[in-house]
C-alpha cells in the first residue's frame, strides 16, 4: 500500500514540468508554430529561476519573496525567448524545425555558460517547500497523494481547465485556433495573423520558462546543465499524441510521470528487473496509449509549421 | 462614412512571378449599382477583388472611395470602410463550427474574457430569417458539403454587415432554387448597397446587373450597360466566338452493366441515413445523370463508389466485381475515374506542382516511374500535352497547383481524370466554376468518352447540363433513387417534382 501511495505522491509532482511545458507548446502549435526550442527555454527558465534567490535572498524571512521572483523571472525569460523565436520564424520566415533546434542548442549552451560564470559549481538552494492544504492534507492516503505538494503543483493543474477555457471560450483562443488551421481565412476577416502567433509564442515560452523554474526551484532545488533531461522534447511529443487537447495532454503527462515514478520505485526496492526495460517503460506506455487515441474532433492545426504569406496561394 | 456612393479602381496593375495578372484595369461602381465582372478562367477577376480588399498589394494604380483616395494594406482597412466580400475559395476554418467562424469576424461578440456566442447565434438566426438562408450554427465546416459552405460564407458576410458587397462566384455551388432566391435577395439588398458580382453564368449577370465589364488576360476589353446587350452578345464578346453547348443526340447500343449498386445503406457523419436502400445500374457507354437537390446523398454516393467511405449495408459491383468497402487504390486500378466535388481537398494537392497533380494517380504506372525513380521527362511531356489540350492557363507547369485560378484548378482535375482513360467515370459537378468555353469543351469530352464506351455517372445540379448530356436521368431524394427516366422524354417539370420528393407511382 505504502509502495503505491509513494508512487502516486511522487509521480504527481514529477508531471508538473511536463504539464506546464506541453500546455505552453500546445498554445504554440494551435497557432501554427511548433517550437522545438522548448527544451532550451526550460533550461533558461531553470537557470534564471534559481539565480535570483541564489544571488540575493538566501535564507531569512524574505526568501519566499525571492523564490517567487525567481519563478516570475523564469516565466518572463521564457516569454522573451518565445518572442525571439517568433522573430526568427515569423518575421524572417526561417524553417521552424531547424530554427527550433538552433534555439534549443543556443539556450542550453547559454544557460550552462551563464551558470558557470555567475554561480560556478553545483550549489543547492532551499527552494520552495511543500504546501499542506489545511484539512484536506490530513485525509489519510488521499491527503498525501493529492494535497501535500508544492504550491506550483496546484497552479499547474489549474492551468488545464484554464487553458481549455481560454482556447474554447475566449476571443483570443478562437483567433489562435483559426490562425493555426487556416490563416488565410482569419486574415480575410482582418485578424493580424502574425500578431496572434507572436502572442501565442509568448504564452508558450512563459509556460516553458515556468516549467524550467519549477524544476530548479521546487523539484531539484539546484541547477545543472543536464537537468532538463529531454523533458522539453517529451513535452513537444505529448502535444502531438494528446491531439492538441489540454485534457489529453494532462493524462499523457501524468501517465508518463507515474510510470517514471513506478520505475524509480521498482529500482529503489531492489526488485530484480532489467534496468533498461524499467527506464523504457514510461516512454513505451505513453506512446502506446496516446497513439491509439484518435483525433476525433479533428483538432490538428492544419497550418502547423507553415509561415503565413498573404500573397502566396497554395 | 455611412454610405458608399462611388468606388473607383484606377489603373490597377498586378504582376505575379512570370505573369501580369492585371494590366491597367479601371472600373467604377456607383451608388445603387450592381456591377458584373465577367471573363474567362484566369482572367484576373479574383485578383482584382483581392486588391480591392487589401489582400493583395497592387504594383500600380489606386482606389478612390467617395472621391477620396484610400490605401488598403490589409482587410482590416477595407472592412473599416465597410467593404465585405464573399470569397470564391471559401474563407472558412474547417475545424471550427459555423458560429465560431462567424464569431471570428464579429468584433461585437468579442467580450473581454468570453465570446458572446448567444449574440452570434441570434445574429445568424436574424439573418437566416430575414433572407431565408438557413445554416446549422453548431455544425463543423468539415462536415458540410460545398453548397452548404457557400451558404455559410454568404451568411457570414451578411452577419458582419457591409456597405459595399463583393460576390466572387457566389452561386457556383448553390441549387437552382437557391440561386433564384439569392438573386432576389441581392436585388432587394441592392437598394441599400452597391455590389460587384462575379459569375460565369450569363443568365444571372443579365438578370442582376446594371453595368458589365469583361476582363481578358488581365485587361478590361469591354465595359457597358448590361441591358444593351443580349446573353449571346456578351458570350461572343467574352470568348471572341459563338458558344454552343453540345448535346447528346446520337443513338447507340449500350454495353453490359459497368456499375451496379444494390440496396445500399450509408450513415452520414451527422448520424442520419444518407443513402437509404439505394439501387442504381449504369451500363458502359451510358451517361446516367443524377438529378437532385444537393444534400440528398449525392456526395456520399460518389464517395462510396470510389472507396472513400464505408457502406453499412448492400453491394456495389464494378465490372462484375465487388468493390464495397475496399480501398480507393484498388478501385482506381480497376479503372474508376473520379472528379470530386471539393476540388481543393480531394481533387488536387495544392502545394504540389501542376505537373505532379496531373499524374497523382499514375505515379506507379510504368510510363512515369520504374517504381524507384521518377521519369521526369515523361511527366513534363504529359503536363505540356494536357496543358495545351485542356487550355490550362499557367506560367509553367512546375508552379504549385494552388496558385491557379479556381476554374483552372478544375481543368487540372478534369485533364487528369479524362486522360487516364478510365473504364467508368464519376463526375461530380464537373463544370462548376468553369467559363463557358471550358464548359463546352468538357461537355464534348464527356460525350466523346461515352462514344468510346465509357460509362459515366454525372452528378450535377444544373438541369441543363444533365438534360443535354444524359441518356437516362435518375432522380435522388433523401438517399433513395426515386425513379429513372429516359432523358429524351423527361420534362423539367417531372424531374422537378421527383426532386422535391413527389412520386406518383
Ligand atoms: N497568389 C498568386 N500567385 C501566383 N499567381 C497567381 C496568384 N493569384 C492569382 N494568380 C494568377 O493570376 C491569374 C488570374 O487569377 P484569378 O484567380 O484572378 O482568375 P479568375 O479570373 O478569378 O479566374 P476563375 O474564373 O477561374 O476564378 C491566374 O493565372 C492565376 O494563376
Ligand atoms: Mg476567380
Amino acid at each position: 500500500m505504502d509502495f503505491i501511495v509513494n508512487i502516486l505522491a511522487l509521480g504527481i509532482p514529477f508531471s508538473v514540468a511536463l504539464l506546464l511545458a506541453s500546455i505552453g507548446e500546445m498554445f504554440n502549435q494551435r497557432s501554427g508554430i511548433f517550437n522545438l526550442g522548448c527544451e532550451g527555454i526550460m533550461a533558461m527558465g531553470a537557470f534564471i529561476g534559481m539565480l535570483i534567490p541564489y544571488s540575493v535572498g538566501q535564507g531569512g524571512a524574505t526568501a519566499e519573496i525571492y523564490n517567487f521572483l525567481g519563478i516570475i523571472a523564469g516565466a518572463l525569460v521564457g516569454a522573451l525567448l518565445g518572442l525571439v523565436f517568433g522573430v526568427v520564424v515569423i518575421t524572417f520566415k526561417a524553417k521552424q524545425g531547424i530554427a527550433g533546434i538552433g534555439m534549443q542548442l543556443f539556450c542550453v549552451g547559454a544557460a550552462g555558460t551563464l551558470f558557470r560564470h555567475f554561480v560556478g559549481g553545483t550549489q543547492s538552494i532551499p527552494g520552495i517547500g511543500k504546501f499542506y492544504i489545511p484539512l484536506l492534507s490530513k485525509i489519510p492516503i488521499l491527503g498525501q497523494i493529492f494535497f501535500s505538494h508544492n504550491i506550483l503543483v496546484y497552479i499547474a493543474f489549474l492551468f488545464v481547465p484554464l487553458s481549455v477555457y481560454i482556447l474554447f471560450k475566449t476571443p483570443w483562443g478562437l483567433r489562435v485556433r483559426a490562425v493555426g488551421t487556416y490563416p488565410r481565412a482569419a486574415d480575410s476577416l482582418g485578424i493580424n495573423v502574425n500578431r496572434v502567433r507572436f502572442q501565442a509564442l509568448a504564452v508558450g515560452g512563459a509556460l516553458a520558462g515556468l516549467a524550467g523554474a519549477y524544476l530548479s526551484l521546487c523539484q531539484a532545488k539546484m541547477f545543472s546543465d543536464e537537468m532538463i533531461a529531454g523533458r522539453g522534447f517529451i513535452a513537444v511529443a505529448l502535444v502531438y499524441f494528446g491531439h492538441w487537447d489540454p485534457i489529453k495532454i494532462m493524462w499523457g503527462a501524468l501517465l508518463f510521470s507515474l510510470a517514471q515514478s513506478f520505475q524509480l520505485a521498482v529500482q529503489g526496492q531492489g526488485i530484480n528487473f532489467p534496468y533498461e526495460f524499467a527506464v523504457m517503460l514510461p516512454y513505451v506506455l505513453v506512446i502506446l496509449t496516446l497513439a491509439f487515441s484518435r483525433d476525433k474532433k479533428k483538432q490538428e492545426p492544419a497550418a502547423l509549421g507553415i509561415a503565413f504569406d498573404r500573397e502566396k496561394r497554395t | 462614412m455611412d454610405k458608399i456612393t462611388s468606388l473607383r479602381m484606377e489603373n490597377i496593375t498586378k504582376t505575379f512571378p512570370g505573369m501580369k495578372a492585371l494590366d491597367n484595369v479601371t472600373i467604377e461602381v456607383k451608388e445603387g449599382e450592381i456591377f458584373a465582372l465577367v471573363g474567362e478562367n484566369g482572367a484576373g477577376k479574383t485578383t482584382l477583388m483581392n486588391v480591392l480588399m487589401g489582400l493583395y498589394q497592387s504594383d500600380g494604380g489606386c482606389i478612390i472611395l467617395n472621391g477620396q483616395k484610400v490605401c488598403f494594406t490589409s482587410p482590416n482597412d477595407s472592412f473599416g470602410c465597410g467593404i465585405g466580400m464573399v470569397h470564391q475559395r471559401y474563407m472558412l476554418v474547417p475545424n471550427l463550427t459555423v458560429k465560431e467562424n462567424i464569431a471570428l469576424g464579429l468584433k461585437k461578440a468579442w467580450k473581454k474574457v468570453k465570446l458572446d456566442m448567444d449574440f452570434v447565434v441570434s445574429k445568424i438566426e436574424e439573418i437566416g430569417e430575414k433572407y431565408d438562408l438557413v445554416v446549422d450554427p453548431d455544425a463543423y465546416i468539415w462536415q458540410l458539403s460545398v453548397g452548404e459552405q457557400q451558404k455559410v460564407e454568404l451568411v457570414k458576410t451578411l452577419c458582419l454587415g457591409a456597405k459595399f458587397l463583393i460576390l466572387d462566384e457566389p452561386t457556383s455551388a448553390l441549387t437552382p432554387q437557391e440561386i433564384d432566391e439569392l438573386i432576389q435577395l441581392l436585388k432587394t439588398m441592392n437598394k441599400k448597397l452597391p455590389m460587384i458580382f462575379i459569375s460565369h453564368k450569363l443568365k444571372e449577370v443579365k438578370e442582376l446587373s446594371h453595368k458589365l465589364a469583361i476582363l481578358r488576360h488581365g485587361k478590361i476589353v469591354f465595359c457597358g450597360d448590361t441591358n444593351d446587350y443580349s446573353s449571346s452578345d456578351i458570350a461572343a464578346l467574352m470568348t471572341g466566338r459563338e458558344v454552343k453547348m453540345p448535346e447528346n443526340n446520337e443513338e447507340k447500343e449500350f454495353g453490359d452493366y459497368a456499375l451496379e449498386l444494390k440496396n445500399v445503406n450509408v450513415k452520414s457523419i451527422r448520424g442520419f441515413l444518407a443513402l437509404n436502400d439505394l439501387n442504381l445500374k449504369v451500363r458502359s457507354g451510358e451517361i446516367m445523370g443524377l438529378a437532385g437537390v444537393s444534400g440528398n446523398g449525392q456526395l456520399e454516393l460518389a464517395q462510396i463508389i470510389n472507396g472513400l467511405r464505408k457502406i453499412d449495408g448492400g453491394e456495389i459491383l464494378f465490372l462484375n466485381e465487388h468493390i464495397e468497402n475496399t480501398s480507393p487504390i484498388d478501385i482506381i486500378q480497376k479503372g474508376m475515374g473520379y472528379i470530386p466535388e471539393d476540388r481543393n481537398t480531394e481533387g488536387i494537392v495544392p502545394s504540389f506542382s501542376i505537373k505532379e497533380n496531373l499524374i497523382l494517380k499514375d505515379i506507379e504506372n510504368e510510363q512515369f516511374s520504374n517504381h524507384t525513380i521518377i521519369n521526369n521527362k515523361a511527366i513534363n511531356d504529359n503536363a505540356e500535352k494536357l496543358r495545351e489540350q485542356f487550355d490550362i492557363r499557367c506560367v509553367n507547369t512546375s508552379l504549385s497547383a494552388g496558385a491557379l485560378s479556381g476554374g483552372n484548378i478544375q481543368k487540372v482535375i478534369l485533364a487528369r481524370e479524362i486522360a487516364r482513360k478510365p473504364k467508368f467515370l464519376v463526375a461530380v459537378y464537373p463544370t462548376r466554376g468553369l467559363d463557358m468555353g471550358a464548359a463546352q469543351f468538357i461537355h464534348s469530352k464527356l460525350l466523346e468518352m461515352r462514344k468510346n464506351g465509357v460509362g459515366i455517372l454525372l452528378i450535377s445540379e444544373e438541369l441543363d447540363e444533365i438534360m443535354n448530356l444524359s441518356d437516362n436521368i435518375a432522380v435522388i431524394f433523401k438517399g433513395h433513387i426515386q425513379k429513372v427516366l429516359p432523358a429524351k422524354t423527361a420534362t423539367r417539370r417531372e424531374i422537378g417534382m421527383l426532386m422535391a420528393g413527389v412520386n406518383n407511382d
